[in-house]
Formats: C-alpha cells, sequence, structure tokens
C-alpha cells in the first residue's frame, strides 16, 4: 500500500514542480517581490489535475456561476538549473497545484465568498495538514463565467482586490465552460488586479494585455479573441483597465502522460472517425476573422509609426507594442494553419484507410461494447 | 485463472455474475496519478489510500471523483483509516458536490497484480461499513514500472463478498451442490473478484484531456533568465543565430540552459521558434495517436477474422446446426472457435453496414475534400506570408538603424557598424 522503494515513478527534473519546499516557499514570502513589482507574477501553471477539476465543476454548474479555490505555490524561477549573468530579473510564476470546490451557489454576477464558504475553508484547510499529503497554501480563486467569456466583473476585479491586499500572492482564475464546448479548447483566463495607486495608462510590457490601447482596451483572450457579449460588455469595459492577463499554461507528470496515453488508445474508435476540419470549421472561421481585424489594425500601426518617424522616444515604445502585435499575430496564425494541417491529416488518413481514395470511415457495426 | 500463487483473498467463482457495472472516469484516475506523482517527489512514506465518490444507480456505479485520505498503521501493523478525518472530508465532499450527488462507492490503493492481499482487509472493512456494495480500484505500480506493450490501464477494480469457505474450491456456480443443513453454521470470508469496467468520458472531459495531452509542457522548473533574453531585440539575433543549434540541442539530454529552456517552455510565448517545435511535437503526437488507434482497429479486425478462418469446416460448409458445431469446437480444446449465431449475426451487420457507408456521390465527395486541401493550403501560406512580412519588417529596421549609424560619419565607431551590417546581412538571409 505504501509506495516502492523507486525513483522511477516520477522524475526529480521533469515533475519538479509537483515537490513542494516549504522552506524555499516561505523564504519567497517573507521577500514579496510583488509588493515592489505590480507586473511580477507574468505565469500561471496549473496542473492537469487542477485542470480537470475546474472544468468539471465549471461545467457542472450548467448557468450559474461556480466558484472555488487553488492550492499552490510560487515560484521566481531563480532557482533550478544555471542562472544567467545577472543582467535579467526574475519573474514569478504561480504554480497551481490542486483546486477545490466551494459550497457557494453564484447568481449573475454575484460570486462573493460567504460565511459558509469561510468555515469550508477552514475545515478544508485542517484535514489538509491533518492528511500532510498536501501542504500547500491557498494561492488564488476560481470562477466561471458560462458563455460570457474570460475577463474580470466589477465585483470580480474588487473581490480580487482584496484578495491581494490581504492574501497575496493570489490569483484569480475565470473558466468559461460553454465556449469550452463550443470551440473545442479550454477557455481559461488568469488575473491579476493592480492596486488603486497605479496608473494603467502605460502600456504593458507583456503585449498580452493592452490595458489602456484605448481601442476596446481590457483583456485579450487565450486565442486572442475579445468578444464580450453585449449585456456584459459596459461592465467589462468599465474595468479592463484595472487588471491584466496573466499567461496560462498547464503542465502534466510523466505518470500523467503514460497514463491519458493509454486511456487515449480507449478512444480510438472515435480518433480515427472525426474529421476536425468539420468539427472545429466554426472556431477556424472566427480565428481567421479576428486575425484578419488585427492584421488590418497593425497594418494601420505601422504606417502611421512610419510616416511619424521612427526615432523618438513615442516612436520606439509604439515600435514596441507594434512588435508585440506582430509577434502574437504571426503566432496566432501560425498555430492556426497547424491545426488546419493536422486536421486535413487526420482526413487524409481516413480516406486512405478506408476508402479507394475517396470513401468516408464507416460506423463500426459490430455490436461489441468496450471498445 | 491464477494458477501460479493463488491468492486466498481473490474468489474463485467464475467472474462476476452480479451484474455490477463500473463506468470509470478520467479524473480520478488523473488524481491518483497526481497522488502518486507528489508522495513521490515528496518522499511519503506513508500509504496511498483514498476514496472514490460516483453515482450509483442500482447496478451500474459511476466513479466521478476522489479524494486522498489520511492513514494510519493500527495495533497490528496494518493501515486503517483515521474514521473522524475521513468522516468529516466525506461530509465536505457531499455539500459541494451536488449536481449530480456524489456519494461514496469505494476506495483505492497500491495493489500488487496478484490481486488484494491482507494488508487491504482493514480498510475494506471500514469502507463496507458506509457502503456495502463499494469496490476497490487496485493501482499496479508494476504496470507502470514495467509496463508490458499493449497493457491496458495498470488498475484493476474489485468487487467484494462474503463467500462460503468451503464449496467455493470446486463446483462453483455449478447445479449440484448438496443441499445444506440450514443449522450448520457456514464460514464466510471476505472474497475480492474483478470486475470488468468500462472509461466513460463526458464532453468537458474529454475537451479538458485532449488540452492536458496537447500541452507538450512538462512539469519542469523553468529558467526564467533565458525568456527575458528573449524578449530584448539584440538577443533576438542571437536566438536566430542558434535556431539550428537550438534545435539540435533539444533532442539531446544535455543540461546545458539551452537545452532546459528548449525543452521545458516548448510553449514560451516570446520564443518564435519553440512556436514551431511546439506545433511539431502536436502533430507528432497526433500522429502517434492515429497510429496507436489504427493498430488498435487492425487488432480487433484480426480478431474478427480469425475466428471466422477458425470456425469448424463442417459448420462452414452447412452440415452441422450451430449448437452440434458449437459442441464440437469446445471439445476440440482451441482449435476451432465456437460458433454462436449471435455473433455471426453481429459481423454480418458489420459488413453490410460498411457497404452501406460507401457514399453515393464520390464526385461530390472528392471535389469537397478537394477543397478542404486547398483550404487548408491556403492557411499555411496565409501564415508563411504573415511571418515573411514580420521577418521583412525586422530587415527593414535593422536597415534603418545600419543607414542611421552609417549617416552620422561625425562620430564613426566601426565595430558598431560592422556587427550591425552583419546583423542585418543576417536578416535579409532569413526571409
Amino acid at each position: 500500500m505504501e509506495l516502492p522503494a523507486t525513483d522511477r515513478l516520477s522524475d526529480p527534473q521533469r515533475d519538479a514542480l509537483y515537490n513542494y519546499d516549504a522552506a524555499s516557499n516561505n523564504a519567497i514570502g517573507s521577500k514579496k517581490p510583488w509588493q515592489k513589482d505590480v507586473h511580477y507574477f507574468k505565469t500561471v501553471r496549473i496542473s492537469a489535475v487542477a485542470l480537470m477539476k475546474m472544468v468539471m465543476h465549471a461545467r457542472s454548474g450548467g448557468a450559474l456561476e461556480v466558484m472555488g479555490l487553488m492550492q499552490g505555490y510560487v515560484t521566481d524561477n531563480s532557482s533550478g538549473g544555471s542562472s544567467s549573468a545577472g543582467s535579467s530579473t526574475p519573474g514569478g510564476t504561480l504554480v497551481v497545484t490542486d483546486a477545490f470546490r466551494l459550497p457557494v451557489e453564484g447568481t449573475e454576477t454575484r460570486v462573493n465568498a460567504q460565511d459558509d464558504a469561510n468555515e469550508y475553508l477552514v475545515e478544508y484547510l485542517r484535514l489538509c495538514r491533518e492528511e500532510g499529503s498536501r501542504e500547500e497554501n491557498v494561492i488564488g480563486w476560481y470562477h466561471s463565467h458560462p458563455g460570457y467569456g474570460c475577463w474580470l466583473s466589477g465585483i470580480d476585479v474588487s473581490t480580487q482586490h482584496l484578495q491581494q491586499s490581504f492574501n497575496d500572492p493570489f490569483v484569480a482564475v475565470v473558466i468559461d465552460p460553454d465556449r469550452t464546448i463550443s470551440a473545442n479548447k479550454v477557455e481559461i483566463g488568469a488575473f491579476r488586479t493592480y492596486p488603486e495607486s497605479h496608473k494603467a495608462a502605460a502600456p504593458s510590457t507583456t503585449g498580452e494585455a493592452s490595458a489602456g490601447s484605448g481601442s476596446g482596451g481590457g483583456v485579450v483572450g487565450q486565442d486572442g479573441s475579445q468578444s464580450v457579449p453585449v449585456a456584459k460588455a459596459e461592465d467589462f469595459g468599465a474595468h479592463a483597465s484595472k487588471y491584466y492577463a496573466l499567461e496560462v499554461e498547464h503542465f502534466k507528470s510523466t505518470l500523467d502522460s503514460r497514463l491519458l496515453e493509454l486511456l487515449w488508445n480507449k478512444y480510438w474508435v472515435q480518433t480515427l472517425a472525426q474529421n476536425p476540419l468539420i468539427t472545429n470549421r466554426d472556431y477556424a472561421s472566427s480565428q481567421m476573422a479576428d486575425l484578419g481585424v488585427r492584421v488590418h489594425e497593425a497594418a494601420g500601426l505601422v504606417s502611421r509609426t512610419s510616416r511619424g518617424g521612427g526615432q523618438g522616444a513615442a516612436g520606439a515604445v509604439s515600435a514596441k507594442g507594434m512588435n508585440a502585435a506582430m509577434e502574437k499575430i504571426v503566432r496566432d496564425v501560425n498555430q492556426v494553419a497547424a491545426k488546419e494541417r493536422a486536421g486535413l491529416m487526420a482526413a487524409e488518413v481516413k480516406t486512405k484507410l478506408f476508402g479507394d481514395g475517396t470513401g468516408n470511415a464507416p460506423a463500426c457495426g459490430c455490436g461489441r461494447g468496450g471498445h | 485463472m491464477a494458477d501460479q500463487l493463488v491468492n486466498d483473498l481473490l474468489s474463485t467463482q467464475k467472474s462476476s455474475d452480479s451484474g455490477l457495472q463500473v463506468a470509470l472516469h478520467p479524473l480520478p484516475i488523473l488524481e491518483i496519478s497526481d497522488y502518486i506523482t507528489r508522495g513521490s517527489q515528496r518522499g511519503q512514506k506513508g500509504a496511498i489510500v483514498g476514496a472514490l465518490l460516483g453515482q450509483q444507480n442500482g447496478r451500474e456505479i459511476t466513479v466521478e471523483h476522489s479524494f486522498s485520505c489520511k492513514s494510519e498503521k493500527n495495533a497490528q501493523g496494518f493501515y486503517e483509516l483515521d474514521e473522524a478525518w475521513f468522516l468529516a472530508r466525506l461530509e465536505q465532499m457531499k455539500l459541494v458536490q451536488k449536481a449530480p450527488p456524489l456519494e461514496l462507492v469505494g476506495w483505492y490503493s497500491l495493489v500488487p497484480k496478484t490481486g488484494p492481499s491482507p494488508v487491504h482487509l482493514p480498510i475494506h472493512k471500514q469502507i463496507i461499513a458506509q457502503n456495502e456494495s463499494a469496490i476497490l480500484l487496485g493501482f499496479h505500480v508494476e504496470g507502470v514500472l514495467h509496463p508490458v506493450a499493449g497493457d491496458p490501464l495498470p488498475l484493476t477494480i474489485y468487487e467484494s463478498n462474503m463467500e462460503a469457505d468451503d464449496s467455493s474450491k470446486e463446483d462453483a456456480g455449478s447445479e449440484d451442490k448438496e443441499m445444506k443443513d440450514s443449522e450448520a453454521p457456514v464460514k464466510t470470508s471476505l472474497k475480492f473478484r474483478e470486475l470488468p469496467y468500462t472509461t466513460e468520458t463526458g464532453e468537458a472531459e474529454m475537451i479538458a484531456m485532449q488540452f492536458i495531452r496537447e500541452g507538450g509542457a512538462h512539469a519542469t522548473i523553468v529558467d526564467d533568465a533565458e525568456k527575458r533574453i528573449l524578449e530584448q531585440f539584440d538577443k533576438k539575433v542571437a536566438v536566430d543565430d542558434g535556431k539550428g543549434k537550438r534545435r539540435a540541442v533539444s533532442q539531446q539530454e544535455s543540461k546545458s540552459k539551452a537545452a532546459e529552456a528548449a525543452t521545458a517552455t516548448p510553449s514560451s510565448p516570446t520564443d518564435k521558434d519553440a512556436n514551431l517545435t511546439k506545433a511539431e511535437a502536436e502533430y507528432m503526437s497526433a500522429l502517434q495517436a492515429k497510429f496507436n488507434a489504427i493498430k488498435m482497429m487492425k487488432s480487433r479486425v484480426d480478431l474478427i477474422v480469425a475466428y471466422l478462418s477458425q470456425l469448424p469446416p463442417d459448420f462452414v460448409a452447412g452440415k452441422l446446426t450451430t449448437p452440434a458445431a458449437a459442441e464440437l469446437a469446445r471439445a476440440s480444446g482451441g482449435t476451432y472457435t465456437v460458433p454462436s449465431n449471435n455473433i455471426l449475426r453481429q459481423i454480418q451487420a458489420l459488413v453490410t453496414n460498411i457497404e452501406l457507408a460507401t457514399p453515393a456521390h464520390q464526385e461530390t465527395l472528392e471535389k469537397e475534400i478537394l477543397q478542404e486541401t486547398n483550404d487548408v493550403n491556403l492557411v499555411s501560406l496565409i501564415a508563411n506570408l504573415l511571418s515573411s512580412a514580420n521577418e521583412v519588417r525586422e530587415a527593414a529596421k535593422k536597415f534603418a538603424v545600419v543607414e542611421a549609424a552609417k549617416s552620422q560619419r561625425s562620430r564613426p565607431l566601426p565595430n558598431f557598424d560592422t556587427s550591425l551590417i552583419s546583423e542585418y546581412s543576417r536578416g535579409i538571409e532569413l526571409i
């Protein structure tokens, strides 16, 4: 029943994030580098388990907002591996290792933690400490926006602001289960608010958020699209400059990869039969349309700055923003192209396998289950 | 039948006719794997034990959620759950799992391939007290450490029953049992039986799993310094310069920083190069998935073909009725397969369906396929176009800088000049 004494179950380098070093965590906790730099945290890395739990929770809520908390820790990325010649400052990453639900019913935009939730939380953490396998602290909260995209509403902003005042480091994660289903990929965003005193007019350097850029501003979703339903647009626009988005990455352990591979083999029927070109057609079209708009904008920007002369501080600043925008466009279009190519490959495999160059896949008619 | 090591706890009755059907969702599997990885990384000494939550509708059980449990060794040296802790946590879970409402359906632990052993009994008894038909999900660590090709998931689900001790050795389930005296006490003990299970995945779970699979990121600690370097304009040349180098390095197991960054941050946003690698990695994993799927299909088809080709020849020629042929086949001890009208009917249906699936209008289909191909190629071309446009911009920027520097003849900085010129020419090469 105990773990066997082998080190082959997990790889110390590739599964490093699953380890928890309380000492170094306390060290960072006392240094508090995020207080000096409002943009200290740039990335959130979410574990497979946490992601799955949050997605399923969001989905199970249906049209109601649901909410929960996440456990994890922060790293400043200066540990592990040789550090470069000290010219660069290490950035901050929040690592989310687990997530759990809170017994709070969200109605419309009122997703506040109430007394019930607090009681639950205290008890939950107490049980965690007694059990001992998960010592991480609460590192953030997540909630769902069913159908209206990943961004922070006014109430969310104040909640996050409060949390950052008292419980920093803290991050807000938003999941849209409806768009997840329709776009066939997880719609998730992570945000941190600026402190009251911060002037959000300065364009951010990450290129992810275009706070203060003026053109509808606010947060760009993971896929670059900014469509917020008209009903929520006002709430979105009013607070969009008070927070910025972090890059969301996810990770899994070597054991996870192996098991997922095995599990995936059970879905072989669907793997062969599906045609991703058709499933993703709507999404890809909307992506291309969105990219078209952004290219148009970028072209306009290019001609404006080139005419205004490329020298000078102002030119340099907008040039940098333009660089980032161009980079993002190129990245996104490459992504779409890659997806399309993969879809085409799937279709080609099907035709070669099942037809003499022309047939579609037949339904598997053998009545045996379990495959 | 286990003939090597006879596990006393394994029932020797024929496989389960109790009709319990278990549908396993992917989250418990991920949670167990997370627990194991965590425990392995953090040096956990205790037992890997947890509870399973799901829905139980009569004979159908779903396993949808799980959580790790606190356990301690009791006086006999066996692990037991801390009851108070367990009940408290269970209450919490029930409170938040309301749509759909989940309850305790079993527990999991590390179990050797030979099956549960007496160490698993105390906890099992505790769980049974909560739910009589609780199942045990045994995770086989050997299956992970020494994988056999074609192994299904390294876990087995066991159900337990109280079974009579004596008659269980032979003649289990046969009709001719001696009528036992109702007064004679029958010794019963807990026996486990393997339960076949299916894996079920909801839509959202499938999407989440696909998402998790696709992101090739491992849980390495990312050295952020490398990322920073990439953000700066000058150093971008270094990246491009080392393009060939970087790719080669990422394939080796070297511990250099570049390798770490390349392998550890395949999804790093600021590294243009890594984006390609990520797409390629995704492409490769898609290809791998297709390959596995085709292999699976081939094995299934081979099975059907083998079944058909090994039917008793007399039966195939039509001289025997099905039951008679079945007798013959069973008696032949493996030379012939047992014909069954049911199976044959299903195979016939399969063949008919294949013919039905051939589309009526070949030309329309071909045309549509051609359109799809063209669309995809078009998108690829657009992507190339945009990348090239961006690179032209880069080159033009460098050109502008060189021009500006050249025009400042009053302050000649020869070193500055030549380095920029070399960068500029490199930029032109890239297009």
